[in-house]
């Protein structure tokens, strides 16, 4: 972590554990709650007192000395960071005075506090590896393999049966047996399962063919998981080798990744830079919950990669909301989720600095620079039934225009692909139309969008989600 | 390799999905379709594969799970086979002139009430393609408003036109056809041809081809189209084609006015006179004022019948002399002349000649007191070399009338300061559909801004019942109105027009107006402690609030004293936390004796929303 001097309002929000505490702590800074503001010479620590309830004011600060930043803040609250901690960032950014000053004494002795501890760290033998209780991933095992049974006879019961012929009488079993898969620890086939119950309670007399291709769909995902997930655990019981592995089969099931289990299995890269692309909150119903999605390039191997902040219903207001984000983060272990293209990616920690020119010109030169490779790439992602329907790709172009009927054309080195709105971006090829083509030039740049294949149409589009130009990103959505 | 046989077993496959594979030795169509596909196993391996699976569904014991498996296969083939290239006939795209800005995802979130909301954004916010997109598609919502769209016209300027002309559906016989009049507001004249294509075309919706006439009315080389539009028109589109005409004052708009003004034609077409500058429209105007003053004098008739002929005065300046007499005659009230000064001040944003503001300026220089407001709204708005600050005696006597004028001023996206003016026929009418909007010139606004930062009036001590000439809109005339009540009525106006100014205004502006509303709420709230001022105050200059903590109890123990309701207390969730100490006192003043002389209902709420300040202030 660098000085205060990198601090940014985008740096702030990402902190706070919700748009709530961003608004609260520039009321802070705004009605100048705080008094006595000061800094130390170097610029790693600002302190101040916040005018609180009662006669003793909250004694706040924000000390950027070690590897993240420590808030410490004397009110009651327990929300990490504090508004306070928050606000008085805001202070800093918004130019108000911070006299220099030492370093207080009860924050000198806690710096010591950390660094002798570092160094006792250092010195000893580096901490051993949490053992894990093998049984116990093996009883786990065994039960979702049983759960397993249970998700495979609902969903050829459906198939069987036909879609069509599904009752009241049938919806209200197959709810019974959903619940029931929650004692397996199999998360996601029971909502996938759940999913399919709600389609069949919404669809009409009449359902379109569209409705009757969605439940279609979600049945055969659910079998081949089913299937797939089996062979996973009787091969992993078979071999022993019951711990997790690299294979997206861990979370099909429903299971968590922590971060250091990501680490032991090798999925992280050391010292990323990343910038966002795009950004949108995806409300899924299915799963009773919201997803703060973010795709990000990184722009030292330019692998493209995904961010999910997944907050159920249940817990709103707890957990932080994410917003878009216009900075760069360097983050010193970037940890990936099994997957092909578009890992999801999560951190600890991270700095932020402002994006430089430079670095919109190197997004754009790891742009693919062939259409039909591009789609080919996206068709080895596309054609696996439990992988995302969209491949989010960035690819360069000569040209885009449009058809007579509105609809834009990408034209990249003699090839064409038609740029179409999808399900969660209904809107964005209408976005680019607006664009003023004086002001920008667009010619010979990168489109960054979602490459997907509807069944009806038979044929790959883009969805776009940005224009990278080597002056910026110009977001669609 | 033609593989439709594949895209016909990939359906039939579906199909069963659908009507249960328990039945699948009975679904002939699916035998015939894996039959059919077998040539094509041959071409590769994967094709082979699929074959044999769909062939081995009608021998097994438990076809469920093999079913799924033979669709999850077809949908992988079908990617793979899927081909992108798009072969259309393609052009340029000129764009509308969007600019990207880096606007969160929250705040676009937001955008899609605003709208309807008729909430002000930062002028650099209409740039964003995504915000053009939105008003666009809002456009097209059921929860349009059409009054709130206009409002927004203006902000997004004329390069939204292409995209507007877009969004026009004239295949859909419901168009409406008012994204033809925001063309028509942003472009006038110079989309004339377009204009007259849509009413060529028949077909078109009747509502789009009506505002089409309507436009019409920018270019006077229009006057024959229109004339043959009335003539050979009904309905609608024959009222379009009169009022155009009548806009335009050309001769051929002769015949229209001389059938309107014979007989019982007259008074349905009352509008159309009253727009109109023609010969006859002025004749037809003056007969009926004379009439009207021999029979305002019979008593059975009162002032209020005559608001038609007001409307048909007020816009043609033959009329002064006897719009003079009129207003002078011993049986005219206040209702009568407000009426005809509400009409004159909306005829100044919809009448662009000299003639009409010099019969403004000689009705005022011949009678001062009774046509104020619509001088001292011409010459704030325009450039007449005089100022409204030139009349501080007027701006005492009609202050809140003058204020009331400009509360919806705001600012565009290029920098232009704007007030929309409710258009009104008369006395009564309905604000939310007839607005007019005027450009104010070129360094008025600073005019504007000293009009409602002047604090003078709060020097005043004297206490005289409201003067019978203080005529307002007839909603908000009050009888006897105290001064201390009117002062407060000013201020609270005052503060509500500066905030919105300061909302919209331009980035260049922003510094200038911020400071002239700090000073102002400064001096105001040293002299009257209206509680809209300390909002203002702890917005813009909150340190000020910190420094002089006592005005925060004066306010409240002045709400206290001050406000009629029985259940309002002044809202303080805005209020800086350095003055913590100074509620703690109020709210101990509120709990003793001292508050015995105010409503329990009142003291009641007002401790109850200091103590849930405090309690939320940890």
């Amino acid at each position: 972590m660098g000085t205060l001097k990198n601090i940014t309002e985008d740096f702030i929000v990402s902190l706070a554990p919700n748009s709530t505490a961003v608004t609260n702590a520039k009321k802070i800074s705004r009605t100048n709650a705080f008094r006595n503001l000061k800094k130390t010479d170097d610029d790693t620590l600002i302190y101040g007192e916040c005018k609180g309830s009662g006669s003793k004011p909250y004694y706040t600060s924000a000390d950027f000395m070690g590897d993240t930043p420590v808030f410490r803040c004397s009110c009651p609250s327990r929300q990490f960071p504090c508004k306070h901690s928050l606000a008085i960032m805001f202070d800093y950014i918004t130019g108000k005075d911070f006299e220099t000053s030492e370093v207080p004494e009860d924050i000198a002795q806690k710096r010591e506090k950390i660094e002798k501890k570092a160094k006792k760290a250092e010195s000893t033998d580096p901490p051993k590896p949490k053992k894990v209780n093998k049984s116990a991933v093996t009883k786990k095992l065994k039960k979702q393999r049983e759960g397993l049974d249970l998700a495979e006879s609902f969903v050829n019961d459906i198939l069987s049966r036909g879609v069509a012929s599904i009752n009241n009488a049938s919806i209200s079993q197959y709810q019974s047996l959903a619940k029931q898969l929650g004692d397996y620890y199999l998360p996601e086939p029971q909502a996938i399962m759940l999913e399919i119950i709600s389609l069949a309670k919404n669809i009409s007399q009449k359902p379109t063919d569209r409705d009757m291709s969605i439940f279609t769909r979600l049945c055969v995902k659910l079998s081949v998981s089913v299937r797939k997930c089996r062979d996973y655990i009787d091969k992993k019981l078979e071999s022993g080798e019951v711990l997790p592995e690299d294979s997206i089969l861990y979370e099909a099931m429903g299971n968590v990744w922590k971060l250091e289990q990501l680490k032991e299995i090798g999925l992280y890269k050391q010292n990323s830079e990343i910038i966002q692309l795009s950004f949108m909150v995806i409300n899924d119903s299915a799963h009773e919950r919201d997803t703060d999605s973010g795709y990000w390039i990184d722009l030292t191997d330019g692998e493209i990669c995904k961010t999910e902040n997944k907050r159920p219903y249940r817990a709103k207001g707890y957990i932080k909301e994410e917003d878009s984000f216009f900075g760069v983060y360097q983050i010193p272990e970037l940890y990936r989720y099994p997957g092909g293209m578009n890992r999801r990616v999560r951190w600890n920690n991270a700095d932020v600095r402002n994006p430089k020119k430079s670095d919109f010109e190197k997004i754009v030169s790891f742009a693919e620079n062939s259409l039909s490779d591009a789609v080919k790439k996206a068709k080895n992602e596309l054609k696996n039934t439990l992988s995302s329907p969209t491949v989010a790709m960035l690819i360069r172009y000569n040209r885009i225009e449009f058809a007579e009927d509105g609809h834009a054309v990408l034209k990249s080195g003699g090839e064409t692909i038609a740029l179409k709105n999808n399900d969660e971006h209904n809107s964005v090829t209408d976005v680019l139309k607006l664009l003023d083509c004086e002001k920008y030039n667009l010619d010979n740049c990168a489109v960054f969008g979602e490459l997907f294949y509807p069944l009806t149409d038979r044929k790959i589009y883009i969805c776009p989600l940005a224009i990278v130009t080597p002056d910026g990103i110009i977001r669609l959505c | 390799m033609d593989i439709s046989l594949f895209y016909q077993l990939w359906d039939r496959l579906c199909a069963s999905a659908v009507t249960g594979c328990s039945t699948l030795n009975e679904d002939f169509r699916l035998k015939r379709a894996v039959e059919a596909f077998e040539p094509l196993s041959k071409a590769n391996k994967v094709f082979a594969r699929l074959y044999n699976m769909c062939s081995e569904l009608f021998t097994s014991e438990n076809p469920a799970p093999l079913l799924a498996d033979c669709i999850s296969l077809c949908d992988a083939l079908a990617v793979t086979q899927a081909t992108f290239k798009d072969n259309s006939e393609t052009h340029e795209n000129k764009g509308v002139g969007g600019e990207s800005r880096n606007l969160r995802y929250s705040d676009l979130k937001e955008l899609t009430s605003s709208f309807t909301s008729g909430k002000n954004l930062a002028p650099d916010s209409y740039k964003d393609p995504r915000v053009i997109n939105l008003f666009l598609k809002n456009i097209k919502s059921y929860s349009s408003l059409s009054v709130t769209e206009e409002k927004y016209i203006p902000k997004f300027g004329r390069s939204i036109i292409p995209a507007l002309k877009e969004h026009l559906d004239l295949s859909d016989s419901k168009e409406r056809g008012i994204i033809v009049k925001y063309i028509g507001t942003l472009a006038g004249a110079d989309e004339n041809d377009w204009y007259l294509e849509l009413i060529a075309d028949e077909n078109n919706p009747h509502l789009v081809r009506e505002s089409a006439v309507e436009c019409l009315a920018y270019d006077a080389g229009n006057a024959e189209k229109l004339l043959e539009i009335y003539k050979t028109e009904k309905a609608a589109m024959k009222d379009k084609a009169a009022v155009a005409l009548i806009k335009l004052n050309v001769p051929e708009a002769d015949f229209v006015l001389t059938k309107i003004t014979s007989g019982k034609f007259a008074q349905k077409n009352v509008p159309l006179i009253a727009m109109s500058r023609n010969k006859i429209a002025v004749d037809y105007a003056l007969q009926r004022a004379e009439e009207t003053k021999e029979l305002l004098k019979s008593k059975s008739y009162s002032a209020h019948n005559f608001v038609d002929v007001w409307k048909m005065l007020a816009n043609k300046p033959e009329a002064e002399d006897i719009i003079l007499e009129l207003v002078n005659q011993k049986e005219s009230n206040e209702v009568f002349i407000a009426s005809i000064c509400e009409i004159l001040l909306q005829n100044i944003a919809k009448n662009d000649d000299e003639a009409f503001r010099r019969m403004i300026e000689n009705l005022y220089s011949r009678d001062s007191d009774n046509f104020t407001l619509p001088y001292m709204y011409l010459i704030a708005t325009e450039d007449r070399g005089k100022s409204i600050m030139d009349f501080p005696d007027i701006i005492d006597k009609y202050r809140y009338n003058i204020m009331k004028m400009f509360t919806s001023i705001y600012c565009d996206s290029d920098g232009n300061y704007r007030n929309m003016v409710a258009f009104a026929d008369g006395v009564f009418y309905d604000i939310r559909d007839n607005k007019v909007e005027k450009r104010i010139a070129d360094g008025k606004i600073d005019d504007i801004i000293a009009l409602l930062t002047d604090d003078s009036y709060l020097e005043k001590s004297e206490r005289k019942i409201f003067s019978k000439k203080r005529y307002l809109y007839y909603r908000d005339r009050k009888e006897s109105l105290a001064e201390h009540e009117y002062t407060r009525k000013c201020l609270d106006l005052a503060d509500y027009t500066l905030k919105r100014l300061y909302e919209s205004c331009s980035p260049d502006d922003k510094e200038k107006i911020h400071n002239a509303i700090v000073d102002f709420s400064k001096k105001a709230i040293a002299k009257c402690c209206e509680k809209s001022l300390l909002d203002t105050l702890c917005g813009l200059d909150p340190k000020y609030i910190i420094d002089n903590p006592h005005i925060v109890s004066d306010v409240i123990f002045d709400t206290l004293e001050n406000t009629n309701s029985y259940y309002y207390s002044y809202e303080i969730s805005e209020l800086p936390r350095d003055l913590v100490p100074e509620l703690q006192k109020v709210l101990a003043r509120l709990k003793s004796h001292e508050a015995n002389k105010y409503k329990n209902s009142q003291v009641s709420l007002q401790i109850q929303v200091l103590e849930k300040f405090l309690a939320d202030a940890i």
